[in-house]
């Protein structure tokens, strides 16, 4: 098993927060969709409510503009190449605004984590 | 009631000892399988949930009551410490892993304490400072038999 980590917090000092830094299991992702023309949900069965989903929430370009309208289509893919990732560190980092990691295609700011 | 089920062949084991001396503090062993998720309970404390072994407290059709331990550690450092227990974890041979043993500071003869902290996990630095990660305590809860 791999497991996947997020944090959506950019200062140091803010780190230790609920809703900020998670790991999970990859066997515990439920799915991605669409909730704006920048924006689109992954969802996870919930890790302290089991019978809800934690919901990680990814910034992309603007999929309405003929430029970029394929960035949440790329992200998917990004996202699901990190899920099958066979990572010899037992982990895969989606996102972490503090060391400034993200996937290709995603857009740092507004990459937030919230645990139901 | 416990849990009449077996660990899959090559389960990773983590094992943690709440207190310096075992006759005090609360030990216990953690199945990899059963990791559920880890998320920061404050700025030095990072908990780590599984399914309960005791199955009264699965809360079929509900939620669960998780069996869960709580690595204390240097400040704003839960990202290298979830990096760390994901990579004992993420073992496929399994094996039996040390999360935190044994925090004394004097030993014991009688073999009560060893008389210092052991661990099979390796901490990276905090990436941003390069500050140096330990971790100085662990609480156990709910973990019933």
């Amino acid at each position: 098993m791999k497991y996947l980590i997020v944090n959506d917090q950019a200062t140091l000092t803010s780190m230790g927060a609920v809703d900020q830094t998670f790991m999970f299991p990859q066997n515990r992702v439920l799915g991605m969709r669409s909730d704006s023309d920048t924006q689109f949900n992954f969802l996870i069965q919930g890790t302290n409510d089991v019978d809800d989903e934690d919901t990680l929430k990814f910034t992309h370009a603007d999929k309405s503009a003929a430029a970029t309208h394929l960035a949440e289509r790329k992200l998917y893919d990004d996202i699901v190449s990190a899920i099958n990732s066979d990572s010899k560190l037992g982990y895969t980092v989606l996102f972490d605004l503090l060391n400034n990691v993200k996937l290709d295609n995603q857009v740092l700011s507004g990459s937030t984590f919230t645990e139901d | 009631m416990i849990l009449t089920q077996f660990a899959q062949e090559k389960e990773l084991f983590m094992y943690v000892a709440e207190d310096a001396t075992y006759e005090t503090g609360d030990q216990a062993i953690f199945k990899a399988s059963d990791f559920v998720g880890s998320t920061c309970v404050d700025s030095t404390n990072t908990i780590f949930r599984f399914y309960p072994q005791d199955k009264s407290k699965l809360g079929i059709g509900g939620d669960p009551v998780f069996d869960t331990f709580t690595l204390t550690h240097t400040e704003d450092a839960h990202i290298e410490v979830m990096k760390a227990v994901a990579g004992a974890m993420s073992n496929p041979h399994g094996g039996f892993v040390v999360i935190q043993d044994d925090l004394g500071t004097a030993f014991s003869s009688d073999g009560s304490s060893l008389g210092a902290a052991m661990s099979d996990i390796k901490y990276s630095p905090i990436a941003s400072t390069g500050t140096a990660v330990a971790v100085t305590a662990v609480t156990i809860t709910t973990v019933d038999a």
